[in-house]
């Protein structure tokens, strides 16, 4: 026998009552928790903000190599952030194609 | 008829509890039956009046409420991102969570758990649970509690072979950051207070380790006296692996005892009343506590240290099986999978080996006969270490598949000199606040005790 006490035994079995509604209840809540999903457009998901990117993100981009990378990055300090995409038509070694290649991996968020 | 009175009721109760979570985990029946049948045993126990059945009927309770504990904890809610069909491992998402542990600054990586809310794709936003392990491939001031909006490739996390089932059902995901651009905090501050502001003590405690010492001792006096391990060089914890010594980098049971001495002769100077005296020395403890990251041996600890302390001003005796056995249940009420846990299991089994062998021990080599108080001093250390090994060996067999058998002699030494690290250590904090002349003095005595400490690890290793 256990040596507890009548008053002892009914304490810890109220404890015990308790834990056992506690945790059914807790299981119970996990099981009825429903996925919430809702209608989301970020097309710009997993590209690169070019306002806010440093030199070794900046190559990361396929057609960026690191004297363009410098380049963006001189152009930034002297005139600001861009505002679109022909702003970066001005930098030298930016043609179509590149500004083509670059749109696909990066996008202009901060202003 | 022969009847037994079950003197530990704490150790029973124990006991059983953790048969019902190994049960839980063994056993593929449904929680709700588990619930019914725990019903009918309170709703017998009731009315039973007999000893023996009631007893039986309490065990039967306690596994059963073991058993829905590990179910409790082995279930992720439905709307976990394990559940999530749509997200695939290898795709970039946004992720919009907060930092759920200290983060790591590893060479040039920041690592840190990240308790997750939402997941995006380019199209569709779920509201996910979850926690994920975050590597960002950077340096970045990242603190407990940041809520944040990461974007990166969800891949599988990888996995050591020794970890538990348990450590891999909740977190198996990572994110690899190629940049720290690629973080925004929201500017909200979520987690428990009282862990945020015990890191933020920590962190601050750590910056005067590394303003005051060099290299090597600061990340070792960060290890001891604060628990941060990430920092120390492979080889000396690969070293101090193989002797069987790595346990005085963890913080437990030892460092919590120095921690209530050091502060408890502190408050013996500054002439507090005893009860006041042990008031503050059990606050210093819960606040060392929350400092040291919350682990399991300190938990343990802390909670034994308590219990102590209730006992002696509800002028009871403390039984110290008892307080072990009541430290067990209130960790595995909480976190019942840490059973499987390889620092919950040491750190029982050595106390646990402490309290088994080393009275047995004492009287076997009749120690209390000896006159001189040194050599009493040395064999007392040294047989609480060969109890404490005699504890843990068949866990550490097991898991590791060697046996420490230099620990036997190295252990005392290094637990002494652990011992010293740590107290001065502490004495350089309290001096930091005092005075710089003070530090000065600490800082080489400091250095030389990790000096040696590295240079026994070397010779025997």
């Amino acid at each position: 026998m256990i040596s507890l006490t009548p008053q002892e035994q009914k304490a810890l079995m109220f404890l015990l009552v308790l834990y056992v509604c506690g945790i059914s209840l807790g299981i119970l809540s996990k099981q009825n928790q429903v996925l919430q999903t809702m209608v989301y457009v970020n097309e710009d998901l997993g590209k690169i903000d070019i306002n806010v990117a440093d030199l070794a993100l900046l190559k990361e981009i396929p057609g960026i190599g690191e004297k363009l990378a410098m380049r963006i990055i001189e152009y930034r300090k002297e005139y600001g952030n861009f505002s679109s995409w022909e702003q970066l038509r001005q930098i030298k070694g930016i043609h179509n194609g590149t500004l083509e290649k670059i749109k696909k991996h990066a996008c202009i968020l901060t202003p | 008829m022969y009847s037994y009175t079950i003197k530990r009721p704490l150790c029973f109760c124990v006991f059983c509890f953790a048969a019902g979570i190994v049960l839980g985990r063994i056993l593929p029946v449904s929680w709700k039956y588990i619930f019914v049948f725990s019903y009918l045993n309170i709703l017998i126990f009731s009315f039973w009046r007999n000893c023996i059945v009631r007893t039986g009927l309490l065990m039967i309770l306690l596994v059963s409420a073991g058993i829905l504990a590990w179910k409790y904890h082995w279930t992720l809610p439905s709307c976990h991102i394990k559940h999530c069909k749509n997200i695939i491992v290898g795709k970039v998402y946004e992720f919009r969570g907060w930092v759920s542990s200290l983060p790591q600054i590893k060479e040039d990586k920041t690592i840190f758990l990240f308790e997750l809310s939402e997941v995006s794709s380019r199209h569709i936003k779920y509201k996910t649970k979850g926690r994920i392990k975050v590597f960002l491939k950077d340096r970045k001031q990242v603190s407990y509690g940041q809520e944040l909006i990461l974007e990166g490739k969800l891949r599988y996390l990888y996995f050591f072979r020794r970890q538990s089932r348990e450590s891999k059902n909740e977190i198996f995901l990572s994110v690899d950051i190629p940049s720290a651009l690629l973080i925004k905090p929201t500017g909200l501050i979520k987690g428990n207070w009282l862990l945020r502001q015990g890191f933020l003590i920590r962190n601050y405690l750590a910056e005067i380790f590394k303003q005051n010492l060099s290299s090597l001792s600061a990340d070792i006096a960060s290890a001891m006296v604060l628990g941060i391990r990430y920092n120390l060089p492979r080889g000396i914890l690969y070293k101090m692996a193989h002797l069987g010594t790595v346990h005085v980098l963890v913080v437990s049971g030892f460092h919590v005892g120095i921690v209530y001495a050091v502060v408890s002769i502190f408050f013996k100077l500054v002439r507090l009343t005893k009860n006041t005296r042990m008031i503050c020395c059990l606050i210093s403890l819960w606040i060392y506590f929350f400092i040291t990251g919350g682990s399991t041996p300190t938990l343990r600890a802390t909670i034994m240290a308590s219990t102590y302390h209730c006992a002696y001003w509800l002028r009871r005796q403390a039984d110290s099986y008892q307080t072990l056995a009541l430290a067990a249940l209130i960790i595995l009420m909480i976190r019942p999978l840490e059973l499987f846990e390889i620092g919950f299991q040491l750190s029982f089994a050595s106390v646990l080996g402490i309290l088994l062998f080393y009275p047995r021990l004492n009287s076997l080599f009749h120690l209390r006969e000896i006159k001189y108080k040194f050599i009493k001093k040395f064999f007392s250390a040294f047989f609480i270490s060969l109890s404490a090994w005699l504890g843990t060996c068949g866990i550490i067999v097991y898991n590791f598949g060697y046996l420490p058998l230099r620990a036997i002699v190295v252990s005392p030494l290094v637990v002494v000199l652990a011992a010293l690290i740590t107290v001065s250590n502490m004495c350089l904090l309290a001096a930091n606040f005092v005075s710089p002349c003070l530090v000065k003095g600490c800082v080489p005595v400091i250095e030389l005790l990790i000096n040696f400490f590295v240079k026994v690890h070397l010779f025997f290793s």
